[in-house]
């Protein structure tokens, strides 16, 4: 509903745009006026009811309360002699490495174990083609590869895990729960918990 | 004089006074430069070759929203390059009707590509502003300055006004809403030392998280500093739409945003991509009124 809502929303806009490109001035101006007042009351209202109708968002930005801890997902490549390694975020290109391990931790699991092999089958070439990339060139991902340093950086940013570049193929992925206490190290702070969910090989 | 005459010379001074057409031509190259930088630094159209299970929770109605059929990455890279193509024009001021309009609508196809596996709503991701703010400058005379093929005749002086008000205000927008979802989901609560605290561990402790691990740790074990930033982040949040209005805050709180955002990519490892949006505010007939007085 929301969808087809902002579906339309978003047509007015473009709709009411394009009237004003016709017509005498004072013509042109009511009908920007037109324009404005319907962009204020859609923006304000995604804003305002917490309603996002993108591109006119309502920026939840950092608007909740995180509590005691958090519980998120990771993922770990397994090479052929069964050594875990951490998989660099930039392997994950061109997925966006926040949207793949929140995907991850919400849809994976509502897909039947064929379809999750599947998607597990994937992740593993990419991460395996990006090994392979860091290992002959030294590049893992491709975002800059147009832009090189001046590449936009991710909205969170993220350390490099490679290099060092593991060697061996990688013929696995693990997927764990990781439960993390919101606290200094010294009160408890850090991760608790580590549950392995799901494996592929 | 009337309470709607009052309302309508208030309505015409915030998006009709006369405006600048170096201010226009600004938002013309700050919107289309960001946007492209954006475009350039990720690859959405490989997006759509993804597997079909990352596609089984995708809505059918999302799809369709955006109009997205996945599995076509050739036909994505061609509006890709298409997008690129009309920006770069748009940046130099040519064909600036038809190559914003095509621009905006490209990017509400494309940019939800990144994040639609998981949502539809691709807020955080760099483009939000991009759409409605490219179109709204194709309607404009945004190419009478600065532009490689200048007008021969300039418009109205109140046209080189409302789109960057509405351009601002869209930018303004992030900052309420952000303040207002905090007061909605938490309340006045969320300024609190231990909910910034517990922000501050959140974005600190994850190892695949943190970049910077100095400031925020520190910050962390300070809760009257905790609580200031809290109160700092509320108060600049509400009260930055006041920059559409207000030369004043026009002048101050764009710096004080950057200066925000310096300090949360140091804290809490946030890149926030909308940064370069700040230049929004400059304001040319400003500078001139000052240079005068």
């Amino acid at each position: 509903m929301l969808n087809a809502v902002a579906a339309l929303v978003f047509a007015a806009f473009v709709l009411l745009g394009l009237r004003t490109w016709t017509g005498d001035a004072g013509r042109r101006r009511s009908r920007v006026s037109l324009l404005l007042a319907f962009t204020a009351v859609v923006s304000f209202g995604a804003g305002l009811a917490q309603r996002d109708t993108w591109p006119f968002s309502s920026w939840p930005l950092a608007a909740s309360a995180p509590g005691r801890s958090v519980t998120y997902s990771t993922i770990a490549a397994v090479d052929a002699r069964g050594a875990e390694h951490a998989i660099d975020y930039r392997a994950w290109q061109p997925l966006g490495f926040d949207e793949l391990l929140s995907w991850i931790q919400l849809e994976l699991p509502k897909l039947t174990r064929g379809e999750q092999d599947e998607a597990a089958r994937h992740l593993l070439a990419l991460a395996e083609a990006a090994r392979t990339r860091a290992a002959a060139e030294g590049r893992v991902g491709y975002f800059d590869r147009l832009l090189g340093p001046l590449t936009a950086p991710d909205f969170l940013l993220h350390p490099r895990s490679w290099p060092p570049t593991p060697t061996e193929r990688f013929v696995g992925l693990r997927i764990y729960s990781e439960t993390l206490v919101l606290d200094a190290p010294s009160r408890g702070g850090g991760v608790s918990e580590r549950v392995l969910d799901y494996e592929y090989r | 004089m009337t309470a709607a005459e009052r309302v309508r010379a208030a309505w015409d001074r915030l998006w009709f006074a006369p405006g600048d057409a170096r201010t226009l031509a600004l938002a013309r190259i700050v919107v289309a430069a960001h946007a492209l930088w954006i475009l350039l630094s990720r690859d959405l159209p490989a997006l759509s070759g993804l597997p079909a299970p990352f596609w089984r929770g995708v809505a059918a109605s999302a799809r369709a929203r955006f109009l997205i059929v996945e599995g076509h990455p050739r036909i994505e890279s061609f509006l890709a390059l298409l997008a690129a193509a009309a920006l770069l024009a748009m940046l130099l001021g040519l064909w600036t009707r038809a190559s914003g309009l095509v621009a905006g609508l490209l990017l509400y196809h494309l940019a939800p590509l990144e994040t639609i596996i998981l949502t539809p709503s691709p807020y955080v991701k760099g483009f939000t502003i991009a759409v409605p703010a490219l179109i709204a400058l194709s309607l404009s005379p945004c190419a009478d300055a600065w532009s490689v093929r200048p007008a021969r005749r300039a418009a109205g002086a109140w046209e080189y006004r409302w789109p960057v008000q509405l351009v601002r205000l869209l930018v303004a927008q992030i900052y309420l809403f952000s303040g207002w979802a905090k007061l909605v989901r938490v309340g006045f609560d969320w300024a609190a030392a231990d909910n910034v605290r517990a922000w501050l561990h959140f974005f600190n402790q994850r190892d695949q998280l943190v970049v910077f691990h100095t400031v925020g740790p520190w910050l962390a074990e300070r809760p009257v500093l905790c609580l200031l930033a809290g109160l700092f982040a509320m108060a600049l949040e509400l009260s930055f739409v006041s920059t559409v209005v207000s030369r004043t805050a026009r002048r101050v709180l764009p710096i004080a945003a950057a200066a925000w955002h310096a300090g949360i990519l140091f804290a809490m490892n946030i890149a926030f991509p909308y940064v370069p949006l700040l230049l929004l505010f400059v304001d040319f007939r400003q500078r001139q009124e000052s240079a005068g007085t």
